[in-house]
């Protein structure tokens, strides 16, 4: 394993956190895997210090935050009801009473994309925050124990790696799709399975990257001091492991957050995401498109709302990283 | 020594792997709650029962799931993929299916992977060298995510209503057809494909620069002359190409899963769009084989990267 | 056909392309059999098949057909005995002219003077080698069922017995009987399980799931039809290349021989296929039903045609609160199909009666009588309804395009105002629809599911006795009445249609006044065709377009033109 101190770039990456998932849920997780362990002594402080100082990045958190609150104050952030249909005014033209114009049903656009934001934040953020945790969990474990509970993991992290994610996600979702339509928890199940199948195929890159984080930082001087002075090996990792790697672990979420947001939408267009008639952004964007020639503006806006998400995340990704490793800073 | 080693044990590793992916892969189709026979006689089963158990022995599905299991190993080691139990597809050879679909999606995804490259790497070394530019950094990388992210379903039609419909320039759809039409075919799809994965390569090329810019004698190189300067950017930009190589491998399975809506737009006989609707059907030979022979794709891959390091850096086989 | 056309996944719009025929302008396309020295005719360029994974039609086989898709291909190269014209009459096709014994039990055919596209003779031999081959119990068809009522099917069919009363008297003569006199017969008759194969190719079939000589090998399908398959090898598709059928007009035909090849595509999404009709690319798309608005009032290249495709909703009379006909009359009176339509369609189509409104079949009438829209009515019964405002269950509906997903949201909003507060949408993927209408609703738990059928023949006992009668094969609501059997029964094997027709009304207003089923749409084909395209219409027989019909109800193929 490559190891910090070394001083040829070629062997400056670690080349087990390179491979990724595939199926594109999580495929811009790893591109950023190669930000080595090197700027784990610098105080989360110094961190938050420089982040504010990146406008881009801040502007992102800011309308991001936004967003966020929007969608969950919905019912105070409205005009409409998101399901209300008026059959007299299909397909309206955006106007001062539907601010996005309606939709086949004569559902108010801009009501259901707020609400739809719901369902776009809690798969993206919720589903990339079970996977991280999950993935941050595995790997200090892994990369700290190493020996057999190592190669255990990594056997069966290989084995999730040649799994194409994206069949797996549709298997697991288009067998137990109905099942969770069937909870009675309206437009929830589907939401809460979509979370759940993320969650699985998510991990793998991460859980390498912080073993391989991990592996780094355990022969170094402030670990072996704890151990010295007789920490146990769980408050080891609690304590020291797992604080350090905070940082970079958050530059691949907000990664993993996009590939969840393009996930979800693919899936919708599939019918096997959230299902009518609740909103959603990627069901709003693939009726859009079908009716393009007729009433462009019914993709225009869920078009430019996902286009904020992306650019949002993308920058507040990029500020975190630059912010946590210094050194990359040009 | 050490090396043909490591070379058996990797080797042994790869063939435990795709072992344990067929078996993984065979017992998740078979938790469906859907019966393929059902399916396919839709309200005919009412009608005919005995069709009904007919089929289903026809297809081996009347027998124990640890029968139909080592008959699909025995098939598997004789070559035998089975038979497609997709309504459309009924009876259809999947090896059949494989042989056909395979070199289009192949097509496909090569050329879009050569041009996705194309866009990619360069736009990701601007990237790198201008980072925190508001041009060169910033608008090309939203380009770049916004590029990956964009559903492609989004932008397929209206690519064929500008460039097919309006401007007439290229045909809506279609592939494979004799000539200079042949060619023409290919540029929507293969460029719309290519996005994603200039996208994709530009986020990963920067950071790779990035990282290796940061090194210290990328540092000092920048405050010495021009041509020193020019060397040891080559340089660093030869280290880069390694960990791309890493990305391959993943990549190829993308390209096959995530061909399958350019292929659907595009009438592409590809296996994306077939993969995907035997997920979605419960065809169990057909959602075997793709996913197998995605793992072994992945697996291989995967194995030549690490033989590749372990030649070129010996301290890998110590590992 | 039975069933709802397979609903493809979605992307994003309805796909309802009935096998429509498009015309493509590729003269130049030289025909490889054409009597004399080799002319050029031009082509037809049809989206054919609308499906994400690219398929072409399920089979070629006419005894393992699926859908309308099928069927529209295999009718392209086969013929058979008799067949239905664009006015809803029984003509011959492989035959000059029949003769019924006085029993009405003894159906003599006089074969026409006809090959198959291979040379050889088609004889009443290969019309009883073929039947014989469809019903026998190993090649297990899913459409032998319509061929019921010959005599001596059930226990051939099971495989027990080896007669079945069908027979060669000679040559030319084909002898069938029927075990009791049916007054559909004949048009059971035409459905594509009887279509006549040349008996060397039926030897050679080998029928299983794994294979299937007609389907595999493009060499071996030979028929009397129109036109013949261009084979590439022994495939029907070119490998490499977007899938289609070429076929061009068959030299053996015995009528007016078509001067068009017909170019069958397989089209991933309808959005796709409806952008290559505006490149010019194809002579007739199916329109999806978004773009209606733009072309309805375009006569020359928009045609909308009424189809035998039917929707309706069917309650679970097992259980509460469906039990209850008062449950199921507020649900009845309580949708406004006209809303319904408009959404879907941007037209008004509702239906109101069992059997859709067309000339072609019996015992049609305007719906009087029986519920329409109205709330005061609806939520009257709904007063009387036990347990409506609280019981919590699902409507549901084959999800896959926007259209449906909007029709049931609709559908789900005017129950809630008639008081089913507890009514919740579940749009479901193709294969837990297809297991909901599948068995019947007390073993699935289903309490109301959105259903269909499309016609197997014009003739309402298709629709009448087959789907509603007491444990009838398809019915799944549980639902029983003994006069309706009665009347229904009867008019099964009456030979006045007059009698017949009233029979059959009397019967579906018994139904449709128990809010069983809960009609509500007749589905209208809409499609596009180029205004050069010449010798076309629009039949509902057809469920689309096909080549206009010569005197004698055959279609004249000669008279088509790009």
């Amino acid at each position: 394993m490559a190891q910090p101190s070394e001083p040829l770039p070629s062997q400056s990456y670690n080349r087990d956190a390179q491979r990724d998932e595939a199926g594109g849920a999580v495929l811009v997780a790893a591109t950023e895997a190669e930000a080595a362990p090197r700027s784990i002594s610098s105080p989360m402080r110094d961190a938050w210090r420089r982040f504010r100082h990146n406008w881009a990045a801040m502007i992102s958190l800011i309308i991001i935050l936004i967003l966020i609150v929007m969608s969950i104050f919905a019912p105070l952030m409205h005009t409409s009801d998101p399901m209300a249909s008026d059959f007299t005014d299909l397909n309206a033209f955006p106007s001062w009473h539907h601010w996005f114009g309606t939709d086949g049903l004569g559902r108010d656009t801009y009501s259901r994309l707020v609400y739809g934001m719901r369902v776009t934040f809690v798969v993206g953020i919720v589903g990339a925050a079970i996977t991280t945790i999950l993935g941050m969990l595995l790997g200090v474990i892994s990369g700290y124990f190493g020996g057999i509970v190592d190669a255990l993991l990594a056997r069966f992290t290989d084995l999730m790696f040649a799994f194409p994610s994206f069949i797996l996600a549709l298997i697991i979702i288009s067998f137990y799709g109905s099942w969770a339509n069937s909870l009675g928890m309206g437009g929830a199940g589907r939401v809460v399975l979509l979370v759940i199948v993320f969650a699985i195929v998510g991990w793998p890159g991460l859980m390498r990257f912080v073993r391989s984080l991990v592996l780094s930082m355990k022969e170094q001087q402030f670990i072996e001091a704890a151990r010295t002075v007789g920490t146990g090996s769980w408050a080891i990792m609690i304590r020291h492991l797992l604080p350090n790697t905070y940082g970079l672990v958050l530059v691949q979420a907000s990664f993993i957050v996009i590939g969840f947001i393009g996930t979800e939408a693919v899936l919708s267009l599939l019918g096997l995401g959230v299902q009518a008639p609740n909103p959603d952004l990627g069901v709003m964007l693939s009726q859009g498109a079908s009716v393009l020639d007729l009433n462009y503006w019914e993709v225009l806006a869920p078009a430019i709302v996902l286009a904020i998400l992306i650019l949002t995340f993308t920058f507040l990704g990029d500020g975190v990283r630059d912010a946590v490793d210094p050194r990359t800073k040009g | 020594m050490a090396f043909l080693s490591f070379f058996i044990k990797r080797f042994i590793a790869m063939i435990v792997v795709v072992w344990a992916i067929t078996t993984l892969v065979f017992f998740l189709a078979h938790a469906s709650p859907y019966d393929p026979i059902r399916l396919i006689l839709g309200q005919k089963y009412l009608g005919d029962p005995r069709g009904y158990r007919v089929m289903r022995h026809l297809f081996g599905l009347d027998q124990s799931v640890w029968q139909q299991y080592t008959n699909y190993l025995g098939g598997l080691l004789h070559g035998d993929l089975g038979y497609s139990e997709e309504q459309t597809a009924l009876g259809t050879p999947v090896w059949d299916m494989i042989r056909s679909g395979v070199p289009q999606s192949v097509k496909l995804g090569g050329w879009a992977l050569l041009v996705g490259l194309l866009v990619g790497l360069p736009s990701g070394l601007i990237s790198a060298l201008r980072q925190n530019k508001p041009v060169a950094d910033h608008a090309n990388q939203f380009v770049m995510m916004l590029m990956f992210a964009v559903p492609v379903f989004v932008l397929a039609p209206i690519a064929q209503l500008i460039f097919g419909v309006e401007l007439k320039w290229l045909p809506v759809a279609g592939w494979g057809d004799p000539g200079l039409l042949g060619v023409k075919e290919m540029i929507m799809p293969v460029g719309l494909f290519a996005m994603g994965i200039a996208g994709y390569f530009s986020k990963s090329f920067r950071s790779f620069l990035l990282e290796v810019l940061s090194q210290d004698y990328i540092r000092t190189a920048r405050a010495k002359g021009l041509k020193q300067r020019v060397i040891i950017y080559l340089h660093a930009i030869k280290n880069t190409l390694l960990p791309l190589a890493t990305i391959i491998g993943p990549t190829i399975a993308f390209l096959v899963t995530g061909a399958f809506i350019i292929e659907s737009f595009f009438n592409i006989p590809g296996i994306g769009s077939i993969t995907v609707t035997a997920a979605t059907s419960s065809d169990y030979p057909v959602i075997e084989a793709t996913t197998i022979l995605i793992a072994i794709a992945v697996v291989v891959m995967n194995f030549l990267t690490d033989v590749f390091y372990a030649m070129v850096d010996p301290r890998v086989r110590l590992e | 056909m039975s069933k709802f056309m397979r609903a493809a996944l979605s992307l994003g719009t309805a796909v309802t392309v009935a096998a429509a025929f498009a015309v493509s302008a590729q003269p130049g396309l030289t025909s490889a059999h054409s009597g004399h020295a080799k002319t050029k005719i031009g082509t037809l360029t049809f989206a054919g098949f609308i499906s994400p994974n690219l398929h072409l039609a399920n089979t070629l086989d006419p005894a393992q057909v699926q859908d309308a898709n099928d069927l529209g291909v295999i009718a392209l190269v086969n013929q058979e005995v008799v067949i239905i014209d664009d006015t809803g009459r029984v003509v011959c096709e492989l035959c000059t002219h029949w003769t019924v014994s006085p029993n009405h039990k003894v159906y003599t055919f006089y074969m026409r003077k006809a090959h198959f596209s291979n040379g050889d003779k088609v004889t009443a031999a290969d019309a009883v080698a073929s039947i014989r081959e469809a019903l026998a119990a190993k090649t297990s068809s899913p459409v032998a069922y319509y061929d019921q009522t010959i005599a001596g099917y059930d226990n051939y069919n099971a495989g027990k017995s080896s007669f079945l009363g069908v027979k060669a008297l000679s040559g030319n003569r084909l002898q069938v009987t029927t075990s009791k006199p049916v007054a559909y017969f004949l048009k059971a008759f035409t459905y594509i399980t009887n279509t006549v194969l040349d008996q060397r190719v039926v030897k050679g079939i080998n029928r299983t799931a794994k294979g299937n000589a007609l389907t595999t090998d493009c060499q071996k399908n030979v028929g009397a039809g129109p036109f013949k398959f261009q084979c590439q090898g022994h495939a029907f598709t070119r490998a490499g290349a977007s899938p289609r059928y070429l076929l061009v007009p068959n030299p053996h035909y015995f009528g007016p021989k078509p001067h068009v090849n017909m170019d069958l595509l397989s089209i991933g999404t309808s959005e796709t296929a409806y952008n290559e009709f505006l490149a010019g690319k194809l002579d007739a798309v199916g329109l999806p039903s978004q773009y209606l608005s733009r072309w309805q009032g375009n006569h020359a290249v928009f045609h909308a045609v009424p189809t035998s495709q039917i929707t309706y909703d069917s309650l679970n009379t097992y259980t509460a609160p469906f039990n209850n006909v008062n449950c199921r009359l507020a649900w009845a009176w309580g949708i406004n199909r006209n809303t319904i339509s408009t959404i879907v369609h941007h037209e008004a189509k509702p239906l109101y009666t069992i059997v859709p409104p067309s000339s072609a079949f019996l015992g049609h009438w305007n719906g009087a009588g029986v519920p329409h829209y109205n709330l005061a009515k609806a939520q009257s019964y709904f007063a009387k309804c036990p347990g409506g405002a609280t019981a919590k269950f699902q409507y549901d509906y084959p999800t896959g395009s926007q259209d449906s997903d909007n029709w049931a949201t609709a559908e789900v909003g005017m129950l809630q105002k008639v008081g089913f507060k507890g009514v919740t949408p579940n749009g479901q993927q193709y294969n837990d629809w297809a297991n909901a209408v599948g068995q019947p609703m007390n073993k699935t738990g289903t309490i109301a599911v959105q259903n269909g059928w499309i016609m197997d023949y014009p003739d309402s006992q298709d629709y009448v006795s087959l789907l509603f009668q007491c444990h009838a094969a398809y019915d799944i609501t549980g639902w029983c009445n003994s006069r309706f059997d009665k009347l229904t029964t009867e008019a099964d094997s009456s030979f006045n249609s007059k009698v017949r027709a009233r029979l059959y009304e009397q019967a579906q207003k018994i139904a449709l006044n128990s809010g069983m089923p809960v009609q509500l749409e007749n589905y209208y084909a809409y499609y596009l065709r180029k205004a050069s395209v010449k010798g076309y219409t629009d039949t509902f027989t057809c469920g689309g377009e096909c080549p206009k019909d010569l005197p004698n109800g055959l279609p004249n193929w000669a008279g088509v033109s790009p």
